[in-house]
């Protein structure tokens, strides 16, 4: 499989120096043509802000302050805007976290998906209509060619998340990369629509990054995962690897989480202990050592860098534990 | 993150005969507009004829596909959207047709939390004057000093630390604004906090706290949460009871247990069986539900899940069945439920 995204040592911040705020810290993976990679880890921990850079999508006050970004053996910081802006809509493709942020208010949602169809093809609005009628179809909009008519506060949370799906896919792209992109989806339209994502990343030998907090979609979707932690990755793995040997006790804690036929209902769910760390006080050393069952001294020299664990590319950034 | 001790199983929801919420035949319909002159021609029937009772202490979740009317339901019983028919009380009095004025202290009592968490929350407000407006809007904000110390400690319950009051809502992340918004939603210690997908933007760990956090001030003061969610193990997890939607109309209302454990309702079965497994040697095989999506605005005649259902008779595709009481549950079918 031949790489197609490859994100090394990013650091991103936010505000000015000296008194910016790192909020991703030496981020590095990769995605192969035809792989689907799922980023999961708590809440703030730099997921969004990650996928937003690869785009140059950060905004006001934020910034890429180390390492690179390679899309197709490119260096997308190389570029120059609108080299970027072409790349973004043709090859690379966003689903946002919050649909209703991205969809103009003020716009029928048939200009909004045909829009981009209409200036990347160069095709007719009729033609960019009936196209955008055949996306919504696909995400199991009903009568899609009606709707078209219709403004963005007359569908329902998941219906808007749907059109963000289907305007992804218009251009289709060598990547997508779908932060939250069924959080609003019931699990019978969320199965139709990840099981279409996945034939056509496989159908056009095209990659997609899933940014999730939904264990049960890693597992059945993923094939890789990488787990993040205030800024950082602390583990990464093949899906089934992870599931089986899951290693760093940030994943540990996170699993144990998981709210299971198992776990009696009404019970105490298990959390991992302490408050999540603001990023911009960070302890010295290894950040998620003060809420570590297994930390010791050694835990705050430093920021453990990743490093392999077993085989298949099973990596994760602790020093205390094996 | 504050502690908080629970019992497991402490919760006895009362079964007093006043319920905190009564929904009675709640309807919402949406004009169609179409044509130049945007004359209206049709309606969605969003929501068409929902029922049930949500007592202090409880917790009543509604699941249901995408598109079957769960916000629209939250909206009317919260009265941001004027209901077509149907008659919502709440504390015994009736709300339907309540004034704004008179409206202010039910607002007080029934708090909501968005399903979009960022287009709730003023883009240009700090976020501690976020969880404060509502103190603020109903004369109970005190000293600063103390007001202070109130948004503090509603930020630390929610896994913000108070410094991070100082900031906007754009510098945050998605998970961290629905739970700015659940924030708000408890300064008041309402009666009744409708959440619409409150916790979807969480990862499992802080959606651990979030929950026991909700669990624990139900026991302490006898909240009641009425939960609009797609993921069916917090469902199972934090109800009592659990209402299925399928296009704008109940289907399915049982306890926790029952709905989970035995699910009678043909789409109540095939939802509890798409729910992904987290455990990738498990990987549960696709299987769609047939047919296509049902359209609001053209529904299917008689029952509206015929179409896609396995066991549909003649029957099913005139006469729209009735929610009715059978055994340990309400149920709209004639199949599984005949009369
Ligand atoms: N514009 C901004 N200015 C300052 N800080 C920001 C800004 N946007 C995000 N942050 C901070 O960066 C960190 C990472 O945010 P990000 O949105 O990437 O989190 P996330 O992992 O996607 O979380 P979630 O799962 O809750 O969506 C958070 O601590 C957030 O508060
Ligand atoms: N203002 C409106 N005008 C017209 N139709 C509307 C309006 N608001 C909602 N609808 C329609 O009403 C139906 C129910 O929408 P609602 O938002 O209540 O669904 P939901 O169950 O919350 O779905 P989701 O799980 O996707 O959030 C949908 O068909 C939607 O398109
Ligand atoms: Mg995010
Ligand atoms: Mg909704």
């Amino acid at each position: 499989m031949s790489t197609l995204l490859r994100v090394e040592d990013l650091s991103i911040a936010f505000g000015e120096a000296p008194d910016d705020v790192r909020v991703v810290e030496s981020v590095t993976f990769d995605v192969a043509r035809g792989e689907t990679l799922a980023i999961v880890g708590e809440s703030g921990s730099g997921k969004s802000v990650t996928a937003l850079s690869i785009l140059g999508l950060l905004g006001h006050g934020g910034s890429i302050v180390d390492g690179s970004i390679c899309f197709g053996g490119v260096d997308l910081h190389t570029l120059d805007e609108a080299a970027v802006r072409r790349i973004r809509g043709n090859e690379i493709s966003m689903i946002f976290q919050e649909p209703m942020t991205s969809l103009n208010p003020a716009l029928t949602i048939g200009k909004q998906v045909a829009e981009p169809i209409r200036i990347h093809r160069g095709v007719s609005w009729k033609e960019a209509l009936e196209e955008a009628a055949q996306l919504l179809e696909r995400v199991s909009i009903p009568d899609p060619r009606q709707r078209l008519k219709d403004y963005p506060h007359q569908f329902s949370g998941g219906m808007r998340q749907r059109v963000m799906i289907a305007m992804a896919l218009a251009c289709s792209p060598a990547l997508i990369i779908a932060d939250e992109p069924t959080t609003a989806l019931d699990v019978t339209v969320q199965a139709q629509v990840l099981n279409l994502l996945k034939t056509l990343t496989r159908e056009m030998n095209s990659a997609l990054v899933l940014i999730t907090h939904d264990l049960g979609v890693v597992a059945q979707y993923a094939d890789k995962v990488a787990v993040m932690y205030a800024g950082g990755i602390v583990e990464t793995a093949t899906a089934q690897e992870l599931y089986r040997n899951p290693k760093h006790p940030y994943t540990l804690g996170l699993m144990a989480s998981i709210p299971g036929a198992s776990v009696n209902p009404r019970s105490r769910l298990k959390a991992i202990d302490g408050s999540p760390p603001d990023v911009a006080n960070l302890p010295d050393g290894c950040p998620f050592a003060p809420r570590c069952q297994f930390a010791h001294e050694g835990c705050t020299a430093f920021r453990p860098p990743l490093r392999a664990v077993g085989g298949g590319g099973h990596m994760m950034a602790c020093v205390g534990y094996d | 993150m504050t502690e908080i001790i629970s019992n497991p199983n402490a919760v006895t929801p009362a079964t007093e005969t006043h319920p905190l919420l009564r929904v009675e035949n709640l309807a919402v319909h949406f004009p169609i507009r179409a044509g130049p002159l945007a004359t209206v021609s049709g309606h969605v029937k969003a929501v068409d004829g929902v029922s049930f009772d949500l007592h202090a202490g409880e917790t009543l979740s509604i699941v249901g596909e995408s598109g079957c009317g769960k916000t629209t339901c939250a909206m009317a019983i919260a009265r941001l959207q004027t209901p077509t028919d149907g008659r919502i009380s709440f504390a015994g009095q009736d709300i339907t047709d309540l004034e704004s004025r008179r409206l202010r202290p039910v607002r007080r009592r029934m708090q909501i939390v968005f399903q979009d968490p960022f287009s709730s929350l003023n883009p240009r407000m700090k976020v501690s004057d976020i969880v404060a407006e509502p103190l603020v809007v109903h004369g109970l904000a005190g000293e600063p000093d103390v007001l202070r110390r109130r948004v503090g400690d509603l930020l630390a319950l929610v896994g913000l630390s108070p410094e991070m009051g100082r900031r906007y809502p754009h510098q945050f992340s998605g998970g961290q604004r629905q739970r700015i918004s659940i924030a708000r939603a408890l300064a008041l210690e309402p009666d009744l906090i409708i959440c619409d997908e409150a916790v979807s933007a969480l990862d499992v760990s802080i959606q651990a706290q979030i929950l026991n956090l909700l669990m624990d001030l139900q026991q302490r003061l006898g909240l009641a949460y009425l939960f609009i969610s797609h993921d069916l193990s917090v469902v199972r997890h934090i109800s009592h009871k659990v209402a299925v939607m399928y296009l704008g109309r109940i289907v399915e209302l049982a306890d926790r247990d029952a709905l989970f454990n035995d699910p009678q309702h043909p789409y109540t079965q095939a939802l509890l069986a798409a729910a992904p497994v987290p455990d990738p040697d498990r990987a549960s095989p696709y299987l769609p539900l047939k047919g296509e999506a049902p359209n609001a605005r053209n529904p299917p005649s008689g029952c509206p899940f015929h179409p896609r259902c396995p066991h549909a008779i003649s029957q099913c595709s005139t006469d729209v069945p009735a929610l009715r009481q059978v055994g340990n549950r309400s149920i709209a079918c004639p199949v599984v439920a005949p009369a």
